[in-house]
């Protein structure tokens, strides 16, 4: 059965398994980087105690070089990998992945597309076949594409939408703004004009062997491998190049800004707070990625623990993502919008003030080091060596010893710049009914129309 | 009495077993708490995990919900630990911890540095004893578990399933309500009901420890020993064999409204039990019929004819007492939908009639063989599997017999479960539509 119902009651720790699923290692890694005479660069990675292999392909685009109109352009084509290509049909490809236990996934975020899947060792001639082939070589039939356009334009009605789906669009909107291409959403008039040729002139353009890194992990016989890739991508050419380097202005914030959104018959009302963050290059990265945790433990013991406002709220950073952002987002019953926001504002302020002392970093530090430590799977240490995110191998194996010389003094500086409780943009999604006495106590409100995501520039 | 009981129960019992590619050991403790412990490479790592075998089928009428309510109030503080155990554990440097709630079963675990099992078994057999609960704490929680209620109220697939879960169970069935509870009993559970439920259940003999990781076997079995051999309280264990027949209940509504702009056919069907010989061969046809990516109806209505966007199953596989596979075809909105039901039902009836064949029960078997392999990487993995074989089987090994069971199973074992659980009078079914 493809999924089994249970009620978690402990969602705190999701940060930690975040961190688990994004990185870790030990520093005795034993890797190779091999390049293909195309520019294809393919990381080796010995890891894990089973006879298997995982693969991810990073390709350089994402909703960033999306432009107007185009908007949810990376993903669908992304997906649309996976319906058939010159060598096998998408029931074929299919068949062939369920043989050997495996799916293949393929998305896009904001900065990149990534396409994965892992095989048994015994399996890994055929599977390289069907993941080249894959992304190689892909079709885009009309009829499924059409399916596709069709779903999503099924799963994307603002009137309809989940108020944390609502709040999370909006949200890109209000911290990005129209001018960006990560505050532009993807709606459904919009997908809907789109036909398979713009997916292939997409794919043409982006999915070059120099705009392209391949990272491999597993008990790995490399010599094969590098045999089966040169077979399988060593004849890849494109007309295109590196040529997805794009920058943008980082979102700014001015005060405490506020923004909602309707949702009839809506009975909680979801909160989202974006706040500037560091990006992949400031120096104080790490120490800010140490406060984490601790915020949110304070967030959960203030909020749900002695207030019971909530099941859950979350500080959310995604370092890959390199946004310049953080959001912390929770859920509540509609009543009570304002007390839980006073009661954010409060933890903000009281952890901006505090800090964090020597005895939570050391176990912050601890914390960190086993999460990274700890990981099993191939298939989560590739995420870890994201080559388009940390090109330098060598600076990323160091993580362990950089984890050691952050001070107390260099978090609670990093916790001055990032948490200052003055500052943030605040998405509110709820019932327009019951929150509108709590709506008028919001200064500078602004209220967006449900269909207000429905444009591109 | 109690003290014989107790002395038959409490022979330690040492058994070596194989899972897995990883050795096996187990104990039982004097007091009934059965420790099972797999040694295997995991960087210094250990997961840990105690089964209790409650969950919401446990629950009488005016206190649905507590199983689950109980699992968050186990994080609200003990005699050793008082205060939020949460606090207390992320403090202990314990890496991952957590819990859930089913309809069968609640397990707590811990993932963590294997220096850290003594803290690991201090707080779970504390918690286990000397739980503290108070109606200042208990109106507090009940908070949080009315807003984790009232989230899946505000996500349209989930409030479906609430609705629907409604008009599913006879009165009197085990699963007849949802683990989640009816709101209205947890906003007035007492501590006392707490109390007594937590006395009732959370007993050693109620439980099994799970322990997978770079680990000495007679090291835990000591520790274990050290840390919940004195625990003495007993649950005296029964399962219920007055369970209202699946087969020729009626569920209570065949429409049902959405608020979102989906068309669902939910197709319902009666499952065996875990311990029913039918259980195997039911799972494997669900999947080649209706879940796995290239089933049958799948490949069908999805892939060719485009008639459907996909095939979904809230339910779960295994279930200690006999309950209902739902099968959810989510569709656009469209008059012609009805085409889709009547073909479901061709590629049903082919099954009773022929079978299903046999290059896909071989691709099956395989497509198993990989993943189990593949799955073996993590110890939360393999302690899961292990404690699904002792759970509902009462042997760990059983396990590593699953594959070569499924071996066995044959398109005719398919075609007479499909017989049997498939057929027009057990299919029952609601048509979900936009309300708007």
């Amino acid at each position: 059965m493809k999924n089994i119902q249970f009620y978690r009651s402990i969602l705190f720790t999701t940060l930690l398994l975040i961190l688990i699923t994004v990185s870790g290692f030990s520093q005795s890694l034993n890797y190779e980087v091999y390049k293909l005479k195309n520019g294809l660069q393919i990381l080796f990675i010995d890891y894990g105690t089973v006879e298997a292999t995982a693969i991810r392909m990073y390709v350089n685009v994402g909703q960033k070089n999306e432009t107007p109109g185009f908007q949810g352009i990376s993903d669908l084509t992304a997906q649309a990998l996976l319906y058939g290509n010159v060598k096998y049909g998408k029931i074929k490809q299919q068949d062939l992945l369920y043989s050997m236990g495996t799916t293949m996934s393929a998305n896009a975020n904001e900065k990149y597309t990534t396409v994965s899947c892992s095989f048994l060792n015994r399996d890994i001639d055929a599977g390289l076949d069907v993941f080249a082939a894959a992304v190689r070589q892909p079709l885009f039939p009309a009829e499924e594409v059409k399916q596709q356009i069709s779903e999503f334009m099924q799963y994307n009605n603002p009137k309809k939408m989940d108020i944390s789906e609502l709040a999370q669009r909006f949200s890109n909107l209000f911290v990005f703004g129209i001018n960006n291409p990560l505050g532009r959403n993807t709606y459904s008039a919009q997908v809907g004009k789109f036909v398979a040729n713009d997916y292939k002139e997409f794919y043409n353009f982006n999915y070059t062997p120099k705009n392209t890194k391949i990272v491999v992990a597993g008990k790995l016989d490399k010599e094969k491998l590098k045999a089966l890739f040169e077979k399988q991508f060593g004849n890849w050419e494109s007309a295109s190049g590196e040529i997805n380097q794009v920058s943008f202005e980082q979102p700014v914030f001015k005060g405490k800004e506020y923004a909602f959104v309707n949702r009839d018959n809506a009975t909680q009302v979801y909160l989202l707070w974006a706040k500037k963050a560091p990006t992949i290059s400031d120096k104080d990265l790490l120490a800010f990625k140490m406060s984490i945790s601790l915020f949110n433990r304070r967030l959960f013991e203030e909020v749900r623990e002695k207030l019971g406002k909530t099941y859950g709220i979350y500080m959310s950073f995604n370092e890959s993502q390199n946004n310049g952002i953080y959001t912390v987002s929770t859920q509540t019953r509609s009543k009570e919008m304002v007390s839980t926001m006073q009661a954010f504002d409060k933890t903000l302020e009281n952890f901006y003030n505090t800090g964090i002392t020597e005895n939570e970093l050391s176990r912050t530090k601890v914390k960190m080091k086993n999460s990274y430590i700890s990981i099993n799977e191939p298939s989560s240490i590739i995420g870890y060596f994201n080559p388009l995110i940390y090109p330098d191998i060598k600076k990323r194996l160091n993580f362990l010893n950089d984890i050691d010389v952050i001070t107390v003094e260099t978090v609670n500086k990093a916790i001055k710049k990032y948490y200052n409780p003055e500052s943030y943009k605040l998405v509110i999604a709820g019932n327009n009914t019951e929150l509108s006495d709590q709506l008028t106590k919001l200064k500078g409100l602004q209220k967006f129309e449900n269909n207000a995501i429905e444009v591109n520039q | 009495m109690k003290k014989f009981l107790l002395f038959i129960i409490g022979i330690m019992s040492a058994m070596v077993g194989s899972s897995q590619d990883y050795p096996i050991k187990i104990k039982t403790l004097k007091n009934g708490l059965k420790v099972i412990v797999c040694e295997m490479p995991t960087h210094g790592f250990v997961q840990s995990e105690l089964w209790y075998r409650v969950g919401s089928k446990d629950e009488t009428v005016g206190t649905r919900g507590i199983a689950h309510m109980f699992e968050h109030m186990m994080f609200r503080g003990s005699k050793k630990f008082p205060g939020s155990l949460i606090k207390k554990i992320e403090q202990s440097g314990i890496t991952q911890f957590n819990a859930y709630t089913s309809f069968d079963r609640t397990v707590y675990y811990e993932y963590a540095p294997v220096n850290y099992i003594d803290s690991i078994f201090d707080i779970e057999s504390d918690r286990m004893a000397n739980l503290i609960v108070t109606q200042e704490v208990l109106n507090t929680e009940r908070e949080v578990v009315a807003e984790e209620f009232s989230n899946g109220e505000n996500n349209w697939y989930q409030k479906l399933n609430y609705a629907r879960y409604k008009t599913l169970y006879p009165s009197g069935h085990p699963y007849e309500t949802d683990v989640i509870g009816l709101y209205t009993d947890i906003e007035a559970f007492t501590a006392e009901e707490c109390i007594d439920f937590y006395n009732k259940y959370y007993s050693p003999n109620n439980a099994f420890l799970v322990v997978a990781g770079d680990i000495k076997s007679d090291e835990i079995f000591s520790k274990a020993d050290q840390y919940f051999g004195s625990i003495t309280k007993q649950l005296t264990l029964s399962k219920r064999t007055d369970v209202p027949d699946l087969f020729t209940s009626k569920i209570k509504q065949t429409d049902m409204p959405i608020d979102y702009p989906v068309q669902i056919y939910s197709f319902i069907f009666p499952a065996p039990a875990i311990d029913d010989k039918d259980s195997k061969a039911y799972k494997m046809l669900m999947n080649l019929l209706f879940l796995d990516q290239n089933s049958i109806i799948t490949e069908r209505i999805v892939n060719k004819e485009k008639l459907a966007y996909t095939l979904y199953s809230f339910t779960e596989p295994e279930m200690v007492y006999s309950s209902y596979s739902l099968i959810d075809v989510i569709m656009s909105p469209m008059p012609g939908n009805v085409k889709v039901k009547k073909e479901i039902r061709e590629e049903v009836a082919k099954v009773i009639a022929s079978g299903i064949p046999q290059d896909r029960i071989d691709k099956y078997v395989k497509s198993f063989e990989a993943r189990y392999i593949m799955g073996s990487y993590e110890p939360s993995s393999i302690a899961y599997r292990l404690g699904i074989a002792e759970f509902f089987f009462n042997n760990p090994d059983a396990a590593s017999k699953e594959l070569s069971e499924i071996k066995k199973i044959t398109s005719d074992d398919l075609k007479r479960v499909a017989a049997k659980y498939l057929t027009e009078e057990a299919m029952q079914f609601i048509n979900i539509k936009p309300s708007f």
